[in-house]
């Protein structure tokens, strides 16, 4: 179903994935209205290209009647629920915060659809720390793999993951999760590890900065452009039936893989710049597998469309021309 | 420290702690003042110079952080929450942030706190609720199909996080049904059995239910307070399924009380949509191997002594109160 004239909410619109999804969605002709906490520092991209053409709520969800007031308004036919404290290393520090956000925010989110806008279609990011990883094997993390907690922000994310069928199985609400793995852009801040391996080297390279140190090189995550995943994002807000699907390259790589191509672009030797430092891992820090999609290009006809090396070369490419300046 | 002190379980706790000469602390909201009638039943136990009740709220951070500062509690147990689960489904907001962010604060409490104290989470089997395997263990995975058993399962989640990444000694214990003539009115066991008092007694002819046919492993809250206890003086910590390990319909139920009387229940029950759950929890039937092999932990009150207890126990009031 084409989605032109609908009337779309996004949640976290200054958010990397909120600002992409805007932008996507306004592109489609839909009309979007966008949720931006109070306090954020509003995103360049979003303020300048896009603020004019959509309608813009400062909007705390933690709080239950602003979330309630907002819905009534707009009345949505869409929501994509983006809004989150999205840093593993940020929820250690501040467990609350993050369960205010991530938790409150996405249940009083989901009451105020069932109390004012029942036939809304809810898409709600879920994360692929919500699984576990050693269990998912060969197969990849797939909806069916069983959920395992492993620090604060998976907590949150699972809370608002079962919170969300509860709400479509048991008030029958078309709610979603879409199971995101790691997705990266120029727009993501360098909290992550593939953006502070980028900046930091392509500072070393520029003569900014002699060495970066890591907590692991041996890790491995499952990375996507970001782009892809809000386009397979998108498409699930248009589906007829609410699915969960799971959004992610279905490709594995080692954190010293990425910083090795990295290098590669910039002609560093990798040995010399780079320090791993154990102390700065978590004690509940673990192993990932990857995404299988499958089932996204079953539901959703939908596959990503940039590979690994040219991610690195994007964001390398981003980073040198921001930081000549 | 007790949080949920005015509740079945608290009571129940804070009667079991006082006789082994603990110093109890519990916790009470401003508004749960007029709810205190489950601790009257402790004035029978003579000393409750041992027992005081300080205002705080699970909803509020700084009150918790402030009482933990100032009592420097041995150990905290969580029993605090709003534990119906059909309101659950009316005020999911409200639950969530008691029964979830409620541990949150909790913990968060602890850690700046710099002290070492034992914390027991009240974690319960309806975050098993469309079972996957039976009966259920610690190892079984969760379901939870109520507001209320969402919240419960992210804040074992997080009790065992805690636990794992901080090394506090966190037990989760993981309670089936537990009933006690000091159950909430509005659970169903008690329900009943006031009922029948009011039947008994010429007050009433009518009994209105949800669905008759769910099935619960109901214990006895005297029996499951105690390994909660129990829990806590191990060497380490852990998390523990507390049940009897048989289960009873609620159909089971109303024949046992009813009969008891020697009346038939049929001809008093009406079944009432109003009662039922948006999601009906499966069988619900616990394994609690572990608490048998590690604490030695048994429940002494069978389902029929439960029973019997309760209904000689609300004919007593009903008639008390009649004189």
């Amino acid at each position: 179903m084409p989605p032109s004239r609908k009337r779309v909410m996004i949640t976290g619109v200054t958010g990397q994935d909120g600002g992409l999804m805007a932008r996507k969605l306004l592109d489609l002709d839909c009309r979007v209205c966008g949720l931006v906490p109070p306090k954020s520092i509003q995103d360049k991209i979003l303020m300048t290209c896009i603020k004019d053409k959509m309608e813009v709520v400062t909007c705390d969800l933690g709080d239950r009647d602003v979330g309630e007031r907002v819905v009534s308004g707009f009345q949505p036919e869409i929501i994509f629920h983006l809004a989150a404290q999205s840093s593993v290393r940020l929820a250690w520090d501040d467990p609350m915060g993050t369960a205010r956000v991530n938790s409150m925010g996405a249940i009083h989110l989901l009451d105020a659809v069932r109390n004012k806008c029942p036939e809304c279609m809810v898409v709600m990011a879920g994360s692929c720390d919500c699984f576990d990883h050693e269990v998912a094997g060969e197969e990849g993390v797939t909806v069916d793999t069983p959920i395992l907690a492993t620090n604060p922000y998976s907590v949150s994310k699972i809370m608002a993951h079962r919170m969300a069928h509860c709400y479509r199985d048991e008030f029958g609400m078309r709610v979603s999760v879409g199971i995101l793995f790691n997705h990266t852009s120029p727009g993501r801040p360098e909290l992550f590890i593939e953006r502070r391996i980028v900046r930091g080297l392509v500072r070393i390279a520029l003569g900014q900065k002699s060495k970066l140190v890591i907590g692991s090189i041996d890790r491995k995550r499952d990375w996507s452009w970001a782009d892809d995943i809000v386009d397979g994002f998108s498409r699930m807000g248009m589906l007829d039936k609410p699915a969960d699907v799971v959004l992610a390259s279905g490709k594995l790589h080692r954190i010293g893989d990425w910083a090795e191509i990295v290098c590669s672009y910039l002609d560093l030797d990798i040995g010399k710049v780079i320090e791993v430092d154990d102390s700065r891992n978590h004690p509940g820090d673990r192993d990932s597998s990857f995404g299988n999609i499958n089932a996204a290009k079953e539901l959703l006809g939908w596959e990503p469309s940039v590979s690994f090396e040219e991610i690195a070369r994007r964001l390398v490419q981003h980073d040198l021309a921001e930081l000549k300046q | 420290m007790i949080t949920g002190i005015t509740g079945q379980d608290g009571s129940y706790l804070t009667e079991f702690l006082l006789k082994k000469g603990y110093q109890v602390y519990g916790i009470v909201r401003r508004t749960s003042t007029i709810s205190r009638g489950r601790l009257d039943v402790l004035d029978g136990l003579g000393d409750l110079s041992k027992l005081e009740l300080v205002y705080g709220d699970l909803g509020d951070a700084s009150s918790l952080a402030k009482l933990i500062r100032t009592i420097r509690p041995d150990e905290i147990y969580n029993l605090g929450a709003q534990s119906h689960v059909r309101i659950s489904f009316d005020i999911p907001e409200y639950t969530s942030d008691v029964v979830f962010i409620g541990v949150v604060r909790i913990l968060e409490a602890i850690r700046e706190s710099g002290q070492a104290p034992r914390f027991y989470q009240a974690s319960s089997s309806e975050m098993f609720g469309k079972v996957v395997e039976s009966p259920q263990s610690e190892n079984t995975p969760f379901y939870p199909r109520s507001p209320y058993a969402v919240a419960k399962v992210a804040a074992h989640h997080m009790a065992v996080n805690y636990r794992e990444s901080y090394g506090m000694f966190i037990c989760s214990g993981i309670l089936f049904n537990h009933e006690s003539p000091r159950r909430g009115e509005n659970f169903v066991t008690r329900k009943i059995t006031r009922s029948i008092a009011e039947i008994v007694l010429g007050r009433s002819d009518k009994l209105a239910l949800g669905n008759l046919d769910a099935k619960r492993d109901w214990g006895y809250a005297g029996d499951y307070v105690e390994a909660m206890w129990m829990m806590m003086q191990q060497d380490e910590p852990d998390d523990y399924v507390i049940a009897t390990g048989e289960t009873h319909s609620v159909r089971d139920f109303l024949n046992e009380a009813f009969s008891y009387q020697g009346l038939d229940w049929k001809d008093y029950v009406v079944q009432d949509e109003k009662y039922m759950r948006p999601a009906e929890v499966d069988l619900l039937l616990g394994d609690a191997s572990r608490a048998r092999e590690k604490l030695g932990w048994i429940p002494k009150v069978g389902f029929r002594d439960l029973v019997h207890m309760m209904v000689d126990h609300d004919i007593a009031v009903l008639k008390n109160q009649a004189t």
